[in-house]
């Protein structure tokens, strides 16, 4: 069964459906297409009704209990307080230890916990729902999660990561991500931008690898994201581009792309990119803007959110307001880092040597326990 | 008396068809011992466990003092051994299958081997795999005798081997026991070639040890008597009377065991009259032997 | 005692071993000519990754040959003579491997040798590493564990491999139960984890053999 925001959407596509419908119909006999806009009409209310229907059912079941715990305002049945309260609370310090107060009271907002009633399996855990309550009382973007603490906090930690970013203007969204991150940033991250940057198609991501800083921020978006196409690629890598990706290119696109490859034709090969969309011709796979943006809040404690907030939306003015320090130094920083977490035993790990040689050992006993040779 | 294999209540069972069950044995030191049995009898199964290339079920081993399997390095290295069927690496040469063995016999008589190996006339560079059966029953005895063993163990050594090879093969086992007082068991079905060789005798039959005693008293001690008016029971008899069969006109034919002339009189004692004492030679005392083992269950 | 040993052993696995040391150095050469006139680094990558699975299969393979040359006469002489041998059983089968193990080093040598002269006498692209040493002793593992599986294997009796056997049907057999009665155990899922990924017993086969990597 569709919920009310399902159902929104059901209703909006039959709206659509039946404009476009009507266009079809122009010209056909009116009392036929005054009946038809009629049966619309009529399926359109009964949806309406039975949306109403649920949203005043799940309003009827809104959890009575109020508590305030940090950034939140939890709406929640007696039974479950305490989990809400712990969740809630945890929440808070993690917000708190990277985002500092600006960050807690950006966060805030009111939350319904409510436990799901359902046929459980044996031995499988209760679980809650966790809503976002809007200024009118409606319950939006329901999650189900186990009923414990970790659970339930994470759900609340990444609801106000993406509630925080909502503070940010659409520049620093789409380079950024739709969440701004909690977490600080790892060994792993860095490894993975390296790998991105050796196998980048982009020259700029290779230069960038050579420790040319404003490369690097050519290569993560950071400046010049307006002419992407040329920002991050020379002619050399245009055509290799188009190159490797010989045989997606539709009929109407090949004699381009034939004169790119072939005729070494700059103009040809930027006509066909252009007919990609930006994200696909990002150099780096993705992440690594965040991944900086971490860097940044790191560097920057927990009053990187506060200023984060004055800056303009621009992705280099958040991440110099967020570090505290000017983008080049924190792009300085993050190659060292990438720089450093070179995956140095790619083809053999310590632990794989490890086991291989604990599997010779086990064999070899097995062949002298043999009961033939004892 | 000093034994160089001595076995005591040996037991191995290695399926449901068959099992050694009780077996005792006895071979003097300096002994050549034949192991006498049909085939399926178990002789293989019993050097094996002598050896240590099976683990016993029951009973213990002693080998040229040593208790086996638990010494069986230090009595491997004093016992040679031909096995029944061929062993040895076909891919090697001859050459190299001798060099192989001598890496691990520490009294390997390097000119010896190398004597014997022209005596039967094997060529060092020819390959184990393309051996003819007697050569490679040479060679596997070779090995066995010039790693100058104390016990040589012998598992039907001549079996499918021609007269000449087989003749060249016991001489070379004679030569080497006459020569180094080494004690020989020989186990076999063919009943002649021991008789030839051997002073001592144990007969197996389904894992069972039916007799065992010097050659001598085998070969002497079981007769065919004719005897006339012989009593029905036979109570207190100097000797074992193993089967009897009526004769028409004559009497009845009895095959005894432990028979000695001065025994005419015991018989005689019990009214009965013995007409003719036939010597039985090894083979057919073996079958009838057998034959009356397993009349008796 | 060792040298006949692998006399007898270098007389048996030869043919494998000589094949073993023409395949471990035509790999790494093959690899790189494959990818040399790769337009960027990934298609560098790509290229090198193609041949990846020739370093374990080789490995697998010279490691199964060895092993089955190790027994294949004891076996024909159904283990007769090395019983019969005057030395402990356990250090016959430590001779045996270990003469074994020396047969694995010519071609673990010839890999490194590839490797290396692979990796020194041409220009690598920007951002990419050689790694000849770390591949060579991983396939020097790979080799060294496949042998000493199948040498175990080898050396067991019937009754122990239908031992394995049994716990490998036991184990798919609780799976499909499991399966039935609805309980996501993934005992296989559990299992092949435990073996394939690291330090799983024979992750040393999976995963990504790079002479040139990033």
């Amino acid at each position: 069964m569709c919920d009310a925001r399902r159902l929104a959407t059901c209703l909006s596509l039959l709206v659509v459906l039946a404009t476009a419908g009507a266009r079809t119909l122009r010209g056909q006999d009116p009392a036929a297409y005054r009946a038809r806009i009629e049966r619309l009409q009529r399926t359109q209310a009964a949806l309406a009704a039975l949306a109403a229907r649920q949203d005043s059912a799940r309003r009827g079941a809104i959890p009575r209990d109020t508590i305030v715990e940090g950034a939140f305002t939890i709406l929640v049945d007696s039974a479950d307080r305490a989990l809400a309260r712990s969740a809630a609370a945890r929440a808070t310090r993690v917000i708190a230890s990277r985002m500092g107060a600006a960050g807690v009271a950006a966060a805030a907002r009111t939350i319904a916990v409510r436990r799901v009633a359902r046929a459980n399996k044996p031995g499988t855990p209760p679980v809650v729902e966790v809503m976002d309550v809007d200024s009118t009382g409606r319950l939006t973007g329901a999650q189900q999660q186990v009923a414990d603490v970790d659970a339930v906090a994470r759900d609340l930690e990444e609801r106000s990561a993406r509630r925080l970013m909502s503070a940010f203007g659409p520049a620093v969204q789409r380079w950024a991500g739709r969440d701004i991150p909690l977490d600080l940033p790892g060994t792993d991250a860095w490894r993975n931008a390296h790998i991105d940057l050796v196998l980048s198609q982009s020259s700029i991501a290779r230069a960038c690898l050579d420790g040319d800083v404003s490369a690097c921020g050519r290569a993560l978006g950071l400046v010049g994201r307006d002419a992407p196409l040329a920002n991050w690629y020379d002619a050399q890598d245009r055509r290799f581009l188009v190159e490797r990706m010989r045989g997606q290119w539709t009929p109407g696109l090949q004699r381009d792309a034939a004169g790119c490859v072939a005729a070494r034709l700059d103009s040809a090969c930027n006509s066909v990119l252009a007919t990609l969309p930006t994200d696909a011709l990002t150099p780096l796979l993705g992440g690594e803007g965040r991944d900086v943006l971490r860097l940044a809040m790191s560097i920057g404690g927990p009053g990187a959110f506060a200023r984060m907030q004055a800056a303009a939306d621009d992705p280099a003015a958040v991440v110099q307001a967020a570090a505290g320090i000017s983008t080049d130094s924190v792009l300085a920083t993050w190659h060292t880092l990438v720089i450093q977490a070179r995956e140095q035993d790619a083809t053999l790990r310590l632990s794989t040597a490890v086991g291989a040689l604990f599997c010779v050992g086990v064999c070899g006993a097995l062949s002298l326990r043999s009961s033939r040779w004892r | 008396m000093t034994l160089a294999v001595e076995t005591q209540g040996l037991r191995y069972q290695p399926g449901k068809s068959f099992a050694l069950a009780d077996l005792s044995l006895h071979v003097p030191e300096g002994a050549i011992y034949g192991f006498l049995g049909p085939n399926g009898a178990g002789k293989t199964t019993t050097l094996r466990l002598l050896l240590g290339l099976l683990r016993p079920q029951g009973g213990t081993i002693r080998i040229l003092g040593r208790a086996m399997p638990g010494e069986y390095v230090d009595v491997l290295a004093r016992t040679g051994y031909v096995p029944e069927r061929p062993h040895l690496d076909p891919t090697l040469s001859v050459a190299e299958s001798m060099e192989l063995h001598a890496a691990f016999h520490r009294r390997w008589d390097a000119a010896w081997a190398t004597t014997l190996q022209q005596q039967f006339r094997l060529r060092g560079d020819a390959r184990v795999g393309a051996l003819s059966k007697g050569e490679t029953g040479k060679l596997m005895m070779l090995l066995a005798l010039a790693q100058q063993p104390e016990l040589l163990v012998l598992d039907e050594p001549t079996d499918g081997l021609d007269p000449v090879v087989r003749r060249d093969v016991l001489e070379a086992v004679l030569e080497y026991v006459s020569e180094r007082r080494a004690t020989v068991l020989i186990s076999s079905h063919l009943v002649h070639e021991l008789e030839r060789i051997c002073d001592w005798v144990g007969v197996l039959d389904r894992g069972r040890l039916v007799a065992e005693m010097p050659m001598e008293d085998f070969k002497n001690g079981i007769k065919r008597l004719l005897v006339r008016d012989a009593p029905s029971a036979l109570d207190g008899a100097p000797f074992t009377l193993l089967t009897r069969k009526d004769v028409p006109g004559v009497g009845e034919q009895w095959l005894v065991r432990g028979w000695a002339p001065g025994m005419r009189e015991f018989l005689e004692g019990v009214g009965a009259t013995v007409t003719d004492v036939v010597d039985l030679d090894l083979e057919d005392g073996f079958v009838e032997m057998l034959r009356s083992f397993r009349d008796n269950g | 005692m060792f040298r006949m040993i692998l006399k007898t052993q270098w007389k048996w696995a030869r043919i494998a071993v000589l094949a073993g040391v023409v395949g471990a150095f035509a790999v790494p050469m093959f690899s790189f000519a494959s990818a040399r006139d790769a337009v960027s680094p990934r298609a560098f990558i790509d290229a090198m990754q193609g041949w990846g699975a020739a370093y374990g299969f080789l490995a697998g393979v010279l490691g199964l040959l060895v092993a089955m040359s190790a027994w294949s006469s004891d076996y024909r002489g159904r283990h007769v003579y090395a019983l019969s041998l005057p030395i402990e059983r356990w250090r016959y089968v430590l001779l045996r491997f270990g003469a074994g193990v020396v047969c694995l080093i010519p071609p673990v040598i010839a890999l490194g040798v590839s490797a290396v002269l692979v990796t020194s006498t041409h220009a690598l692209p920007d951002g990419l590493h050689g790694y000849p040493v770390a591949l060579t002793i991983r396939f020097a593992l790979a080799a060294l564990v496949a042998f000493a599986l199948f040498f175990a294997a080898s050396s067991a009796t019937s009754r122990a491999a239908a031992a394995v056997l049994g716990l490998i049907a036991v184990l798919v057999v609780a799976e499909i139960l499991t399966d039935s009665a609805g309980l996501d155990v993934g005992i296989l899922d559990h299992v092949g984890r435990f073996v394939f990924v690291s330090p799983g017993l024979l992750s040393v086969f999976t995963g990504r053999w790079m002479l040139i990597d990033v």
